[in-house]
């Protein structure tokens, strides 16, 4: 093994130079400076909140000792998963605001903001309300057909005869959003009440109601659907370029475009059934990764895990904390975030456009 | 010595057991939880609709759910004016809106908590701190003052029930005694242009329906329980020998806030209703009829009797 340094990059290749690889110092040094902040933000979480624990009691209840019943809660049962649940949902409404903007080429495309979470949002409430039988096991699979409906519809109806445009993309989401949650908020509305109350204490954007079983059925997922979109992020690269460009470099085009799609559904799909849609994520994170280290699409990735696992994370740490008793939803700090965001990149799209 | 002392903590701790004595109770959503007989620390996680009546029963709240009040801070909605008590350090607690601090209610180890279907704080992360009881305020399930029954069984303040309820039937039968119970009777109130009227409308209503007055077929005709926002042009149909209006006392509005409101929502508006132009529109602050609460319906009652035995009636005579 060889490690040759080369103008902000660093190249390690095998002894027989099989294999090599390429990796910018700083996109690195942005990856390692997140994770750092996330073990950070991590232990933040586990000892800032309204039950006032000492340091050697977290220590000792950590270490799975019993100081007491109310402590063991605290750490175990809330503290931990909801840390844990936000950092997930983070990571994965991250990757799939990334990977449906790579392939709708549509820097304003967030799953919250045209519908996608919406939509899956609309199949859970309807399988809670009418089906209440039903296994919350399935509501990820419920939330993707939702969901990937949805995604469909929008760039059916968005594709005119001069191609897609990225603010007729926008505003039919935005259209066909509003009109799912009134659906949704009907079905909310004649509902039984015992099934509404169910469905309500989901659709709250529930952080706040995170149990291991989230944590459990929301890394499985994301274990799955975030390895195929680093394995598919080659082609992302290759996209990029645009369309003729990716087919002459060999990438199979509509293979990828569908993978990509699914792949950012299912992400949105799956984070949402958990925890209700929270939005703004999925925009933010991408262009924040983009402005900390310009990268291959592989670590871009990484880097647009990482920030929308420390953005959602550090929001409902503020949102649960800073204000406490009153509980702020980490959807709402993520919104005050995402909006001035949303307003600046839809104003240099519109620019851009005409 | 030493015997007597060990013999004394020993009967202490089955004191104490005996205390956390529980017994079987279905809530709304059909859950059995096995509650303490004679709870006392109670969480109430709805301030209006929970914590004024339990405090009224005398059960030892110890922590409410809340809402910033009209200067921003947290308080107790309608509590201060009824019961006496808002959030007070040491005393009644904090928790928060909706949904309220799992974690400060936690801190405050409370032995029942009992919540509505409207907080939004996972029974499932309620019932791993203390036997949680869920209840209905909003599908109708029984009327506003069946839920005194409820909470007075769950707390045992059934003795204190039975007061309030003799209290009120007396006040009931004087209102009968002084004003003439023939006359038709309105109540609503302007807000955001619109009429905002309820069968019946808090306690106002329930006092005047108890009593026996009858509403104008607008509001008669509406189901039990149910509110509508009115459009302008109804005002007309809104009048009766006496229309009471209600102003928000705890924003600090005055009755001149109430006519400012239906000036803006109809111009000229007392020229619409007969009762305005003579003098027989009562203004009075919502607050105290608008908490489920048996002190409400007392001070309420007790400014209908005055209202009503004030007015001038002889253009009817």
């Amino acid at each position: 093994m060889s490690m040759v340094s080369e103008k902000g990059h660093i190249i390690l290749r095998t002894s027989r130079q099989g294999l090599a690889l390429r990796l910018p110092v700083w996109g690195m040094a942005a990856s390692a400076l997140l994770v750092c902040g996330l073990v950070l933000l991590f232990a933040a979480s586990m000892v800032i909140g309204s039950y006032d624990i000492d340091l050697p009691t977290l220590l000792a209840t950590l270490s799975g000792e019993t100081v007491s019943k109310s402590i063991d809660n605290v750490v175990w049962q809330f503290r931990m998963p909801r840390a844990l649940v936000a950092m997930l949902v983070g990571a994965m409404m991250a990757c799939s605001g990334a990977a449906l903007q790579n392939v709708t080429g549509n820097s304003l495309a967030d799953p919250s903001l045209v519908g996608i979470s919406q939509g899956a949002a609309l199949t859970v409430v309807s399988a809670i309300v009418v089906f209440p039988g039903l296994s919350p096991d399935v509501r990820p699979l419920l939330a993707f057909v939702g969901a990937l409906c949805v995604a469909s519809l929008v760039q059916a109806l968005s594709a005119g005869q001069r191609g897609p445009s990225p603010v007729r993309f926008i505003l039919i989401g935005i259209g066909l959003s509003a009109f799912i949650s009134s659906l949704t908020s009907a079905m909310l509305t004649y509902g039984n009440i015992d099934r509404v109350m169910s469905a309500l204490a989901w659709l709250a954007g529930g952080v706040n109601a995170a149990t291991w079983r989230d944590v459990f059925i929301l890394s499985s997922w994301s274990i799955v659907l975030l390895a195929v979109l680093l394995l598919l992020s080659r082609s992302m690269a290759a996209l990029r370029m645009g369309e003729a460009t990716a087919i002459g470099l060999g990438a199979e085009v509509r293979l990828v475009r569908l993978g990509l799609v699914a792949i950012g559904v299912g992400l949105a799909a799956v984070s949402t059934a958990i925890v209700g849609p929270i939005g703004f994520v999925g925009l933010v994170a991408p262009h924040a990764a983009r402005r900390l280290a310009h990268t291959g699409p592989a670590l871009h990735l990484v880097l647009t895990a990482l920030c929308g696992a420390f953005l959602v994370a550090a929001a409902d740490l503020i949102g649960r904390a800073a204000f406490a008793p009153i509980q702020l939803p980490a959807g709402l700090l993520t919104a005050l975030l995402g909006v001035p965001i949303f307003i600046a990149l839809l104003r240099r799209s519109a620019r851009a456009q005409y | 010595m030493i015997k007597f002392l060990f013999a004394g903590v020993l009967l202490l701790a089955a004191g104490s057991v005996v205390a956390q004595e529980t017994q079987s109770f279905t809530d709304d959503l059909g859950r059995q939880v096995a509650v303490p007989v004679a709870p006392q620390r109670i969480a109430a996680l709805h301030d209006i609709e929970l914590t004024v009546p339990l405090l009224e029963l005398g059960a030892p709240v110890i922590a409410s759910h809340a809402r910033p009040g009209a200067d921003g801070a947290q308080t107790i909605r309608s509590s201060l004016l009824l019961t006496g008590q808002d959030l007070a350090p040491g005393q009644i607690a904090d928790l928060g809106n909706n949904p309220i601090d799992i974690e400060a209610l936690a801190a405050l180890e409370p032995d029942l908590i009992i919540t509505t279907v409207w907080q939004k704080a996972p029974v499932e992360q309620l019932e791993l701190i203390a036997p949680t009881i869920v209840i209905d305020t909003q599908s109708g399930v029984r009327d506003d003052y069946a839920l005194y029954d409820l909470l007075a069984g769950i707390t045992g303040t059934g003795d204190r029930l039975a007061t309030l309820k003799a209290r009120y039937q007396a006040q009931i039968e004087q209102l009968r005694r002084v004003a003439d119970v023939n006359r038709t009777v309105s109540t609503f109130h302007a807000q955001n242009g619109k009429l905002s009227v309820w069968n019946p409308y808090g306690a106002f209503g329930k006092i005047l329906l108890d009593a026996g007055f009858s509403f104008p077929p607008v509001i008669a005709d509406m189901a039990a329980g149910t509110s509508e926002q009115l459009s302008a042009e109804v005002l007309p149909e809104l009048d009766a020998d006496v229309i009471f209006v209600s102003y928000r006392g705890d924003e600090g509005q005055t009755p001149a806030d109430a006519h400012a409101e239906l000036e803006t929502t109809l111009p000229g508006y007392c020229a619409q209703l007969v009762a305005c132009q003579q003098g027989r529109m009562v203004l009075l602050p919502r607050e105290e009829g608008w908490a489920t609460s048996y002190t409400g319906l007392t001070m309420v009652a007790y400014a209908i009797t005055t209202a009503l035995g004030s007015l001038d009636f002889r253009s009817f005579n």
